[in-house]
């Protein structure tokens, strides 16, 4: 298991399959992090006018607003501007790691994923932004 | 009456005694029958007073010649005017009898044969001026000759009267004697029937000219044919001008056809033209159709590729992470068992996992969606990144594992890293699965100028030879059992040798049974132009 201290994270997930929620929002919980849970961009976008995460978890398809709309409209919250988003996505073809990075996430996590490598990238993420 | 009396009286010929006066002493009763003057109404008048006008002074003259000169028997020709005024030739013999001063006269009324002779004169000096040419043919002389041509004849054909009487008129066709109106012309003259022909004759310079001859049969008071009569017409320019019209008009009838025909053919090429237009309009549509259909086909494919891709991770994600979340102790400490069973289950699913990764991989290649992205690449950055990969794996099964980078590759090549990277960890996963003991070797090495190789050894329990090239299609390994006992999909090598050709190379294997394989990648080599920065190296 990796070392980190989690206890201080807080975390949006942002994901319409309940199962994915369910993994990541456990192994994020078991270790301490603050979870938070959104089924779609609207939720998650309501949800951040009260809360202020360490970092977003944020699925690419979805209903009601995907994850692209959600992002873009996160980035144009100023309080927000610094909030490091991973997506975290089933697309996970050739050139969907490129397409999101291009966008401007700040990390990129394939479903599925093992437990150790979901946390390796995250901390490598969140190192990087910081 | 005396007997001199009766021959006066009865008398055919006009018989007179005229004084010294010139008048008429007594005439016999033939005056009256002649001129229509009863005999003594002449009888004591002056003759000349019946002299026709104009022959007074040459009867005047005459008379004197007889009465002055005393010429004998004096023959001359005169007109008298008879009763109804009608003009009479007479021809006279006169003698004159000086001691009593008497003139004995005779006359015959020659007033017919007169006429006759006018009338032949008449005739021929009109055959003379006659602006055609008119030629005579004696039958009765042998071979038919001319005995009489016109001046027009010789203003014709140049030849004199004096030249051509004699010969038959056949001398006018040259050599030139096969022609239908000269067939016509002898078949008329057998049949003594008048005809008219069209000959080509020679003038006497050798000019042809075209003569128009019309010929008729003369035939005696008894019927028998006697002469032929020929009036000619040299019809040359006329000939000529038909001849231009017609081959005017011939030329104006093929003008005609020509200008029909290329207007057919011009036409028929216009609609063979609108034609083709509109079978190639048709055919691009239908190109345009099926390649729409085409992209269309491939739009869904990748699509759906995508969107099956997507929808199987989904479900493995919640497998495998609460799985792990099991194992990992989250849900508190499992059992012996638990947690084999649920290590079980992981294992399961990563081999599922990779399954669907080799199938998309597979279908991808197939839909020709997968491409080929060359760019320049560190190769010791991505043989590093190779054996990052890979290394876990051999130690697992506590293998050895070696790697060389031959000195002479460039550090820098060109290519598709993370497709090689795909090439090289697969056959390396392949190597160290099928092997239980020794050691993994992975080479990169130049290959003459222009190639470089990816060999991975192995030593372990080798391909039979009868295997070595089916190993390389979907879904063949060794034996069903290894792939149970083994794992891998199956897929692997046939996607290693789709990249591989893919890229451009090659893949062979070299096996011994239970002592191990060799795979070698051929692939060109291909150096960047430019020096590329180092972050580039080894990326993608």
């Amino acid at each position: 298991m990796v070392n980190m201290n989690m206890k201080t994270w807080s975390v949006l997930i942002v994901d319409d399959e309940p199962d994915n929620v369910g993994v990541a929002q456990k192994v994020l919980t078991f270790n301490g992090a603050t979870v938070r849970v959104a089924r779609n961009g609207v939720e998650g976008l309501k949800m951040l006018e009260s809360f202020f995460p360490t970092f977003i978890l944020l699925d690419l398809s979805m209903p009601e607003m995907d994850g692209w709309e959600m992002f873009r409209r996160v980035r144009q919250i100023d309080s927000l501007a610094n909030t490091p988003i991973i997506a975290l996505t089933a697309h996970a073809m050739s050139g969907d790691r490129e397409r999101v990075m291009e966008a401007g996430f700040d990390g990129y996590i394939a479903k599925p994923f093992r437990i150790d490598s979901f946390l390796e990238d995250i901390g490598a993420c969140l190192k990087a932004f910081l | 009456m005396n007997e001199l009396e009766h021959l006066f009286n009865l008398s055919i010929d006009m018989l007179a005694i005229v004084d010294a006066n010139g008048v008429f002493l007594r005439v016999n009763p033939a005056w009256e029958r002649v001129l229509g003057h009863k005999v003594e109404d002449i009888e004591g008048q002056p003759f000349m007073r019946f002299v026709y006008e104009e022959d007074r002074e040459l009867t005047q003259a005459t008379a004197l010649r007889i009465v002055v000169e005393k010429e004998e028997a004096v023959r001359f020709q005169n007109r008298y005017i008879s009763k109804d005024g009608s003009i009479r030739w007479l021809s006279w013999n006169a003698t004159a009898d000086h001691n009593i001063g008497s003139i004995y006269c005779v006359a015959r009324d020659i007033t017919h044969a007169k006429m006759t002779e006018v009338q032949l004169m008449l005739r021929n000096s009109a055959i003379e001026a006659s602006p055609f040419s008119i030629s005579i043919a004696d039958v009765g002389l042998p071979d038919m000759p001319l005995i009489y041509t016109n001046p027009a004849f010789e203003r014709m054909t140049g030849y004199s009267v004096t030249e051509v009487t004699g010969k038959n008129c056949r001398f006018l066709q040259g050599d030139d004697r096969e022609q239908p109106g000269v067939l016509a012309l002898r078949t008329a003259i057998r049949e003594e029937r008048p005809i008219t022909v069209v000959l080509r004759n020679y003038r006497k310079d050798g000019e042809m000219f075209y003569n128009e001859l019309s010929l008729a049969p003369i035939h005696d008071d008894r019927g028998m044919l006697t002469h032929y009569v020929g009036i000619s017409n040299d019809i040359t320019l006329r000939v000529l001008a038909d001849e231009k019209i017609q081959q005017q008009n011939q030329d104006l009838i093929l003008a005609n056809y020509n200008l029909a025909n290329a207007r057919q053919e011009a036409l028929e090429a216009a609609i063979q033209i609108a034609q083709q237009n509109d079978q190639l309009k048709l055919t691009n549509l239908a190109l345009g159709k099926a390649r729409k259909e085409a992209e269309n086909a491939t739009r869904l494919k990748s699509q759906f590729l995508a969107t099956m891709s997507h929808e199987l991770r989904t479900p493995l994600n919640a497998i495998i992470g609460y799985t792990e979340i099991h194992l990992a102790g989250m849900t508190g400490e499992l059992t012996g068992e638990q947690r084999d069973y649920q290590a079980r289950v992981l294992a399961n699913a990563d081999h599922l996992l990779q399954l669907i990764n080799d199938v998309l991989d597979i279908s991808k290649i197939e839909a020709g969606r997968l491409e080929i992205v060359n760019k320049p690449f560190n190769v010791a950055l991505w043989l590093e990144e190779v054996l990052d990969q890979t290394q876990g794996l051999a130690e697992e099964k506590k293998l050895g594992y070696t790697s060389a980078l031959d000195q002479r590759m460039p550090p820098v090549i060109v290519g598709d890293a993370a497709r090689l990277k795909q090439v090289a960890i697969n056959l390396l996963s392949n190597a160290i699965k099928f092997t239980d003991s020794g050691t993994i070797r992975l080479q990169i090495r130049k290959h003459g100028h222009e190639a470089w190789k990816l060999i991975v050894e192995d030593t372990g329990i080798g391909i039979p030879s009868h295997m070595q090239e089916t190993i390389f299609e979907e879904f063949r390994q060794v034996d069903s059992s290894s792939r149970r006992k083994q794992g891998g999909t199956g897929l692997g090598l046939a996607i290693v040798r789709k990249l591989a050709l893919m890229m451009g190379g090659t893949i062979r294997v070299q096996s011994q049974m239970s002592k191990g394989s060799t795979f070698t990648v051929i692939l060109p080599l291909d150096e960047p132009l430019h020096h590329y920065p180092e972050k580039d190296a080894g990326e993608r």
